[in-house]
C-alpha cells in the first residue's frame, strides 16, 4: 500500500462542512487524496464511473466513504442501500457522518449495513479529534480487501 | 252391615222420616182407641165403667201433650211425667184387675209410643217398669195379699205365671225393636238436621264468600286498572323506544320515543309485523324484503319457544329515520313469557349523539396523530437543521484563531465570510419556522376573492426578482373566484412563483405561466414554468420540510413546505407535474369545494 494514495470521497451537501473535513484531514495527512461530491446521486455516479465522473483515472475508486445522511435529491440512506447493493461496491466501508442524533436514522443506517456511525460534534476541538481518530482508525489501522481494478466501475 | 249400606238406609229413612213416623202415630192411635172401646165394654159388661174409661183418657191425652210439647219439656220432666202415668196405671192396675185384653194392649201402645215420641231409650225403661209392675201384681195375687174384682179369664188353662212371662217375652221383644229402629229413625232424624244445619252453613258462607268474591273482583279490576295506567305510562315516558309485539310477531305497543327514533307513529307500526317494521327501519330498496324474510326466520321461534339467537344480546347499529336521516342505535330484545307462549319486547336506543361524540373523537385523535407525527418530523428536522449552520461556525471560529496566527488574510476573511453566511442562514431559518408555525391557523376568516387580484398581489410583491433573472409569466384571462384567507393564498402564489423562479436552471427564455383547469367537481390551480423539472422520483419529497433537490439553488427548503401547509389548511391538495430533468415542472393544487368548503369554514368559526 505504501505510495499508492489514500482515496476518501466525501458526500457532503454543505460546502462549509465538506471546508473543514477537508482541512482537517489533508492538514493531519491522514488523506492525501479527498474527493467530494454535493449530492447522492453524484455519489453514485462517482463510484460507478458514470456521466461526469467516467474517467477511472481522476476519479479513483475511494478506501472509505465518508456519507452524510440529509442530503437533496437522492439522501444518505438510500445511497447506503445501493452502494451496499452492488457487489462491486459493498466492500468499500461507509461512514455516516451526519448531524443526526435521531434514533430512527440511527437504526435504518445499521439496518442497511453501515459500517460506522458518526455524529458532527458541535463542538470545534471534538470535531477536530474526531476527524484525526477518524483518519487514523480508517485509514492506517484499518485493513480493506485489495480490489481487482477490472471490477471497478461495472 | 258396612258403613255404606248402613248410610243409604239411614239416608231412605231419613228421606221416608215423615211418612214414616206418621204411619207408626197412626197405628199407635187406633190401637189406644181399640184398646178404650175393649176396656170400655169390658168394664160395661161388669158394670163398672166410668173411672177406667177416664183414667185410659186421660192417660192418653197426656201422652199426646207430652208428645206435642217435647221438645219444650226438658228431658227431666218428660221422663218424671211418664213415671207418674205408669203409676197411676200401676195404681189403677192393683185396683181394678189387670190382665184384661184392653189392659195389654194399652201397655204395648203406651212402650211404642213411649220409644217413638219420646225416645227409644224410654221403651225399654217402659218395658221394665211394665214387668215389674205386672209380676208384682202376680206374686201378690199368688199370695193372697190381694183379691181382684176381676179373676183372670177363667176359659184360660195356662197358670198365671205362664201367661204373665209370654206376655213380658213380646213386651221385651217389641221394646228391644222399638229401640233398634228408633234408633235408626232418631241418627236419621239427627242426620238429617245436622245436614239441614250444615246446608244453612254451607249457604251462610256461600253467601259471604260471593260477597267477598264480588269485592276482591272490583278491588282486582281497578287495581287491575291502576296497574295497567302505570305500565303504560312508563312505557309510553321512557326515553328508550319500547316496542312489544304480541305471541304472533304483531305489534302491540309502540310508545313516543319509538315515534321520534323511527319516525314511524304508532298508528301505523301497531298492527304490523315486528320483522317487516324492523327491516324498514334497517334496510331500504330490495334488501328490506329479503332482511324482513331472515328477521321472521329468527324471531318466529323465539315466539314459539322462548329462545332466540338474538335475545337477550346489546346490538349496535344504524337504521334510516323517515325523514331519511340515519341514526345509530343499540337495541335489545327479549321475550316476555304468557299463557299462550311468548310475546317479545324490544328496547331501542338513539346513541346518534354519542356516536359524533366518539366520531369526533375520532377524528381528533386522527388529527392530533397526524400533528404529532408532524411535529416529530418537524423538531427532527429543525434539530438537524439548525445544528448545522452551528458546526459550521464553531468550526470556522477555531480557524480564524489560527488564520489570525499565521498571519493568512486571505483565509481569515474567507472564513469570517462562511461564519457570517451561517449565522444568516441560522436566522433565516428560524425566521421561516415561526412563519411555519403560523400557518396552522388562518390569519382571516376565509372569504370569496378574485383570483386574478391574488396572483397580481403576489406577482407584484417579488417583481424585482422576476426582472432581474428576466423572467416573463403569463396570467391565463377569466379567472374564477377564489374562497379563503386571502394573506395565505398570496403567500401561496409568491412561494410557487419564486420557486419556479429559482429553478429556471439555464433555460434562455424563463417563463410562468399560471392559470386553472377544470377537472372533474373541483378547479385545479397551476403555476407552469420551463426550468429544469423534477425527476418524478423527487415529486413527494420536495414538499417535505428543509428538503432541496438543488444544493446549489437559494432558500431555505421551507417555501413548498409552508404552501403545502398553507393547502392543507384549506382543505385542498398539491403535488407536482413534471415529465423529468430539463422538461420544466407544472404545480397544482386545489382548494376545498362544496361540502368541505362549509366543513372548513365551520372549524375556523369554532
Amino acid at each position: 500500500m505504501k505510495g499508492e494514495p489514500v482515496v476518501v470521497l466525501l458526500v457532503e451537501d454543505n460546502d462549509d462542512h465538506a471546508e473543514l473535513v477537508k482541512r482537517q484531514l489533508i492538514d493531519h495527512r491522514v488523506a492525501n487524496h479527498l474527493l467530494r461530491v454535493s449530492d447522492g446521486q453524484s455519489a453514485l455516479d462517482y463510484l460507478l464511473n458514470e456521466g461526469a465522473y467516467a474517467d477511472p483515472a481522476t476519479c479513483p475508486r475511494p478506501h472509505v466513504i465518508l456519507l452524510d445522511l440529509r442530503l437533496p435529491g437522492l439522501d444518505g440512506i438510500e445511497v447506503l442501500k445501493s452502494c451496499k447493493a452492488i457487489e462491486s461496491l459493498s466492500s468499500i466501508p461507509i461512514v455516516i457522518l451526519t448531524t443526526s442524533e435521531a434514533e430512527r436514522d440511527l437504526d435504518l443506517a445499521y439496518q442497511n449495513h453501515a459500517n460506522s456511525y458518526l455524529v458532527k460534534p458541535v463542538d470545534f476541538e471534538k470535531f477536530k479529534q474526531l476527524m484525526d481518530d477518524l483518519g487514523f482508525y480508517w485509514l492506517s489501522w484499518n485493513k480493506i480487501p485489495a480490489v481487482n481494478q477490472d471490477t471497478h466501475g461495472e | 252391615m258396612s258403613d255404606v249400606e248402613r248410610r243409604d238406609w239411614t239416608i231412605w229413612l231419613q228421606e221416608q222420616r215423615i211418612i214414616v213416623l206418621n204411619i207408626i202415630f197412626s197405628i199407635v192411635l187406633v190401637l189406644g182407641f181399640l184398646a178404650i172401646f175393649l176396656e170400655a165394654y169390658q168394664e160395661f159388661q161388669n158394670q163398672n165403667l166410668l173411672f177406667n174409661l177416664v183414667y185410659y183418657t186421660a192417660t192418653y191425652v197426656g201422652l199426646i201433650i207430652l208428645y206435642i210439647f217435647r221438645k219444650k219439656i226438658p228431658d227431666f220432666w218428660q221422663s218424671i211425667g211418664l213415671l207418674i202415668l205408669l203409676f197411676s196405671f200401676g195404681f189403677l192396675a192393683l185396683r181394678t184387675g189387670w190382665l184384661s185384653s184392653g189392659g195389654r194392649v194399652f201397655l204395648l201402645t203406651f212402650i211404642v209410643m213411649c220409644a217413638v215420641l219420646i225416645h227409644p231409650r224410654v221403651s225399654i225403661i217402659a218395658a221394665g217398669i211394665c214387668i215389674l209392675t205386672y209380676s208384682g201384681y202376680a206374686l201378690a195375687f199368688n199370695r193372697h195379699w190381694i183379691t181382684l174384682r176381676v179373676l183372670p179369664d177363667p176359659t184360660s188353662t195356662s197358670p198365671v205365671i205362664i201367661e204373665g212371662l209370654g206376655f213380658a217375652i213380646v213386651i221385651i221383644i217389641v221394646s228391644i225393636g222399638l229401640w233398634y229402629f228408633g234408633r235408626a229413625l232418631m241418627a236419621a232424624d239427627q242426620a238429617s238436621r245436622d245436614a239441614r244445619e250444615a246446608q244453612a252453613q254451607v249457604d251462610a258462607h256461600a253467601k259471604q264468600l260471593e260477597e267477598a268474591n264480588a269485592i276482591i273482583a272490583s278491588q282486582a279490576a281497578t287495581n287491575l286498572k291502576d296497574s295497567e295506567e302505570k305500565f303504560r305510562n312508563v312505557i309510553q315516558g321512557a326515553l328508550d323506544a319500547i316496542i312489544i309485539c304480541d305471541e304472533r310477531g304483531i305489534i302491540t305497543d309502540w310508545n313516543n320515543s319509538a315515534e321520534q327514533i323511527t319516525g314511524i307513529t304508532s298508528q301505523k307500526a301497531v298492527g304490523q309485523t315486528l320483522w317487516n317494521i324492523q327491516s324498514q327501519i334497517m334496510a331500504r330498496g330490495a334488501r328490506k324484503t329479503r332482511l324482513a324474510n331472515q328477521l321472521r326466520e329468527i324471531l318466529k321461534p323465539g315466539l314459539a319457544t322462548g329462545k332466540s339467537t338474538i335475545f337477550s344480546r346489546l346490538i349496535e347499529g344504524e337504521i334510516y329515520h323517515k325523514d331519511g336521516t340515519r341514526r345509530y342505535i343499540q337495541q335489545l330484545a327479549f321475550p316476555i313469557k304468557t299463557t299462550k307462549g311468548y310475546m317479545i319486547g324490544t328496547v331501542i336506543r338513539d346513541i346518534t349523539y354519542k356516536k359524533q361524540i366518539e366520531l369526533e373523537r375520532e377524528d381528533m385523535i386522527k388529527m392530533l396523530e397526524a400533528k404529532n407525527a408532524e411535529l416529530e418530523r418537524f423538531t427532527y428536522t429543525v434539530s438537524h437543521d439548525l445544528k448545522s449552520p452551528l458546526i459550521t461556525i464553531q468550526g470556522f471560529l477555531g480557524y480564524i484563531e489560527k488564520d489570525a496566527l499565521t498571519g493568512n488574510h486571505k483565509r481569515f476573511k474567507e472564513d469570517v465570510q462562511r461564519i457570517n453566511n451561517a449565522v444568516e442562514k441560522m436566522q433565516r431559518l428560524l425566521n421561516e419556522l415561526l412563519e411555519l408555525s403560523r400557518i396552522g391557523r388562518l390569519i382571516n376568516p376565509p372569504e370569496d376573492y378574485p383570483l386574478e387580484d391574488i396572483i397580481q398581489e403576489a406577482i407584484t410583491l417579488i417583481e424585482g426578482s422576476l426582472k432581474e433573472r428576466a423572467i416573463s409569466i403569463e396570467v391565463d384571462p377569466d379567472l374564477p373566484m377564489v374562497h379563503g384567507d386571502k394573506t395565505r393564498l398570496v403567500e401561496v402564489f409568491q412561494n410557487l412563483i419564486e420557486n419556479a423562479a429559482k429553478n429556471m436552471g439555464s433555460q434562455a427564455h424563463p417563463n410562468i405561466r399560471i392559470g386553472t383547469r377544470q377537472a372533474e367537481n373541483e378547479t385545479i390551480f397551476f403555476v407552469q414554468d420551463n426550468g429544469i423539472g423534477i425527476d418524478p422520483q423527487y415529486h413527494q419529497r420536495i414538499f417535505g420540510l428543509f428538503n432541496k433537490l438543488n444544493p446549489k439553488s437559494e432558500g431555505t427548503g421551507v417555501g413548498l413546505a409552508l404552501v403545502k401547509r398553507i393547502i392543507e389548511v384549506h382543505g385542498g391538495r398539491i403535488w407536482v407535474e413534471s415529465e423529468g430533468t430539463g422538461k420544466g415542472s407544472t404545480f397544482c393544487f386545489t382548494l376545498a369545494s362544496g361540502n368541505e368548503r362549509s366543513e372548513q369554514e365551520g372549524k375556523h368559526e369554532r
